[in-house]
């Protein structure tokens, strides 16, 4: 059966751009895809140069499990290209050595050698890209920066929305505080202003405070089923961040909006 | 026979849907970035939505004076469409075959001294109903549903 389902996500001590204050030092943008990927945008509001130590900055979901920004894993791309003629198959070794990482004399002594029935005279290109993650970043004057990472919400997003409506046989209607909600996480920014000499926090909790499953009762009534959504939260459309998910046969559609939710200090 | 399935064909096939939104008279109707219609000062106005894309489950209303576009979902009822789309198929199966057996029939009949125009006449029918019938079958749609007629904006709901 089908079904409108609604999920907002709130920050505890959110604020809307209008009020944040002039003197506010750092801005924490939090924006939530329609998967529920979350990625944090940090905005320098001030005149000096802003330093985010990301190995200090953390992300912490809802099971209490903390994970830093900063990712030590390098990751490697290699891309390998053989031009030349073959009459026959076979494989050049020195392409898969390319291929696997295997450089140095290794991978040159094995660059003539083919194995097959086949002569050949391929040679081989390869390109390799390392993917280095930084653990600081430094942030110009009324600059802003993203944290470059980005972190799945349990419990948030359209797949999750489309298995609430898909296993309930009744109309849902929940309000949550941060105490009661089923889907949270926490921020963590460590900030300096003087060059790294000394650092501040500032935490963001984000939490969903809303949970609507709207069923489509009599076949194709898909509006009465949105309006009862409406109906239910008078303030469903100005969120900072909320998700309206219509789930039917004919597959899934989604509305959302994503401002960014936005903390300040 | 087959001209009169041709037309039947012809007059059901589906490339988009239309329908009537009410609402405020001046609210803007747009699916994703792209304005549709604005509803007039009778409170309606007509919308056409191309079907290959699938059923689109809601539009995004924005009454005038307001800066929030109100998604409203569109409602439908079930059309099972697979008589259609077999006589689509036969209708480009069955008048080939019709046209080229009259044509035939007509060379064997030429020779031997028989009756030329009716067959020739059929297998020409045939032929020609032929190109209407690839461009349906390549044009047309086949959707399981029939947007309904008449849909509301939610603006009275949401301001």
């Amino acid at each position: 059966m089908s079904g409108v389902a609604y999920q907002s996500m709130r920050a505890k001590n959110a604020v809307s751009q209008d009020n944040i204050p002039s003197n506010a030092t750092i801005v924490v943008v939090c924006s939530i895809d329609q998967s529920g990927k979350l990625e944090v945008t940090i905005r320098n509001n001030t005149d000096q140069i802003m330093t985010i130590d990301r190995t200090k900055s953390f992300f912490r979901d809802g099971l209490n499990n903390s994970i830093p920004y900063y990712d030590p894993l390098v990751t490697v791309n290699v891309q390998s290209t053989t031009v030349g003629n073959t009459t026959g198959s076979s494989v050049n070794l020195g392409s898969v050595a390319s291929a696997v990482g295997i450089g140095g004399a290794l991978g040159a002594a094995l660059g003539g050698v083919n194995v097959g029935g086949a002569n050949s005279t391929a040679t081989t290109s390869s390109e390799t890209t390392y993917h280095i993650d930084q653990p600081i970043i430094h942030i110009a004057p009324h600059g802003s920066a993203s944290m470059a990472r980005q972190f799945e919400i349990t419990g948030v997003g359209q797949a999750f929305l489309g298995e609430a409506v898909n296993s309930t046989m009744q109309d849902v209607n929940n309000n949550f505080t941060p105490e009661t909600t089923y889907a949270s996480c926490n921020i963590c920014i460590s900030y300096s202003l003087d060059d790294g000499a000394t650092y501040e926090t500032i935490l963001t909790d984000l939490y969903a405070n809303t949970l609507l499953v709207s069923k489509v009762w009599s076949t194709g009534k898909v509006n009465d089923a949105l309006r009862k959504i409406y109906m239910g939260k008078g303030d469903a459309l100005t969120e900072q961040w909320y998700l309206i998910h219509f789930e039917s046969a004919a597959g899934g559609d989604n509305h959302f909006q994503n401002t960014g939710i936005l903390n300040y200090k | 026979m087959v001209f009169l399935l041709g037309v039947f064909v012809l007059s059901s096939c589906h490339t988009t849907q239309t329908f009537t939104v009410h609402g405020t008279p001046g609210t803007v109707i747009s699916k994703g970035q792209q304005q549709l219609a604005v509803i007039d000062q009778s409170g309606q106005s007509t919308i056409t939505l191309k079907t290959a894309d699938g059923y689109a489950h809601f539009l995004n209303a924005q009454a005038p004076g307001s800066n929030i576009p109100v998604p409203f979902a569109l409602d439908y009822k079930n059309h099972s469409r697979s008589a259609e789309a077999g006589l689509c198929v036969a209708l480009m199966v069955i008048p080939p075959i019709v046209g080229m057996a009259g044509l035939i029939a007509a060379a064997v009949n030429h020779k031997h001294g028989g009756d030329t125009k009716t067959p020739a006449l059929i297998g020409c029918a045939g032929l020609v109903l032929w190109v209407p019938a690839i461009f349906v079958f390549v044009k047309s749609d086949f959707p399981d549903f029939d947007y309904l007629d008449d849909q509301s904006t939610n603006n009275d709901l949401i301001q």
